[in-house]
């Protein structure tokens, strides 16, 4: 699978590109880096809406598993049943590739699985319950790439080491690409990144090669009080 | 319940970190300050008038463009308009968006909006801010200058309560309440929260990414 090189319009005056070529064989996981607004969303909805296909920024556009950033709508009114029947449905492209026993096995990883027989409307969950079912319903759709935007924003520290272990196993059976503001999730869990800046790609590199960006991990990593305590 | 509600007080010029893990109930005691939320078994400590932002920004949006959004909560206040303009140009320069304001919400991303909403919340004239995990959408740069914007108003004699899942920025703060499982079970002041931290295994973002940083220096 390949990046393409592409320009993409999203508004007047705003350019989303890409310069060069980016071939992605043999990575698994890939995170994507930038600064609010750099574009990190725009870059992996050109990948996930079938609506954006016409940017050609990719070289294969398979079918994705996709958690988006924003979980309002994709909750509104529902209770964890009604979603639940709504993503094993066989009429729809995600039912046929929706794996319920894997779903069950990750609720119980993700610690939600006493809370999906309730009868409640997901709208009075708790944000990082909601973030914690939205995950297990995208981990647990079988797709050849599987698109995680900001999946972290809401989770404590146990859940996000627990969604790492999830991602290992996804991993060996899909590509993934992760955006997070957390640089911490993409080390534990990348192979590859993808840094944006303004609408463009500015560089990609192994994981390996970020000890030495130095602007990266200052911009990340500001200097500390309790560094050395 | 909230066990020894006499630490837990709301003075002006604080600033109070709310931490604890997911589900613990931190969302729950900010709308119970604010009075949003009763018939919760939690005690909150009063609070004069307050402004609340939710965790989730887009529940709060009113108006289509920045400008707008930023004007609403003091035209519901009564703010002299001149006086408005200077308010909206000082919040905004601190947390640098003042390039967002002729732009519409829906084309903003996630942590811009997060920031519109952060700053439309501190327009809302009130003694008391709670803000319900307000750096969830933001990188550490800006989670700075949110912080630069609370103690603006935290030298304003105003008290700042905000929830994180981010240990890291107890820094910013002079109090931290550490919940669980639905009650504040310690008040801590900055300094006691970070000679302590590390023995209870509360966890930095800085921690996680210093470490996992080493690992991979040594595979290189």
């Amino acid at each position: 699978m390949k990046i393409l090189s592409f320009h993409y319009r999203i508004a007047e005056g705003k350019i989303l590109q890409n310069a060069a070529e980016i071939n992605l064989k043999n990575r698994r996981c890939i995170g994507i880096l930038g600064p609010v607004g750099s574009g990190k969303s725009m870059l992996i909805k050109l990948l996930a809406d079938k609506a954006l296909r016409d940017a050609a920024a990719y070289s294969e556009y398979p079918f994705c598993a996709y958690l988006s950033q924003d979980l309002t709508r994709l909750f509104t009114g529902n209770t964890p049943q009604s979603i639940l029947e709504l993503y094993a449905d066989k009429r729809y492209t995600v039912g046929k590739h929706f794996d319920r026993s894997l779903f069950n096995d990750y609720a119980r990883r993700m610690r939600i699985e006493s809370l999906i027989g309730e009868k409640r409307r997901l709208a009075s969950y708790s944000e990082g319950e909601r973030q914690r079912l939205g995950i297990c319903l995208a981990a647990a759709v079988k797709a050849p790439v599987c698109i995680l935007d900001e999946a972290t924003t809401a989770l404590d520290t146990q859940s996000r080491f627990n969604l790492f272990g999830i991602m290992e196993e996804i991993r060996t059976r899909a590509r993934i690409f992760m955006i997070s503001h957390r640089l911490a999730d993409c080390l534990y869990v990348c192979d590859y990144l993808i840094h944006m800046e303004n609408l463009n790609i500015r560089e990609h590199y192994p994981i390996q090669e970020i000890v030495e960006k130095k602007n990266i991990l200052s911009y990340y990593l500001p200097q500390s009080e309790d560094e050395d305590v | 319940m909230i066990e020894d509600t006499q630490k837990l007080q709301l003075l002006p010029g604080k600033r109070i970190l709310v931490l604890g893990p997911s589900g613990c109930g931190k969302s729950s005691l900010l709308k119970h300050i604010a009075g949003f939320e009763s018939g919760i078994p939690v005690k909150a400590p009063e609070a004069g008038s307050a402004a609340l932002l939710m965790q989730n920004p887009f529940y709060q949006i009113i108006m289509q463009d920045v400008q707008d959004e930023l004007m609403f909560p003091q035209k519901n206040a009564a703010v002299p308009a001149q006086e408005a303009e200077e308010n909206i140009a000082a919040v905004t320069e601190i947390l640098g968006i003042a390039q967002l304001a002729e732009r519409e919400i829906a084309s903003l991303s996630f942590g811009e909006v997060q920031l519109v909403m952060i700053a439309a919340t501190f327009l809302t004239p009130a003694d008391v801010y709670l803000l319900d995990e307000p750096s969830s959408h933001l990188d550490p740069p800006l989670i700075s200058a949110f912080h630069r914007l609370a103690q603006y108003f935290a030298e304003k004699n105003k008290c700042i309560c905000i929830s994180s899942q981010i240990a890291d920025e107890y820094r910013y703060c002079d109090e931290i309440w550490l919940m669980e499982q639905g009650s504040v079970r310690e008040v801590l002041s900055r300094e006691a929260f970070q000679h302590e931290r590390r023995k209870r295994g509360i966890l930095s973002e800085a921690d996680l990414i210093r470490g996992r940083l080493r690992e991979l220096g040594r595979q290189q």
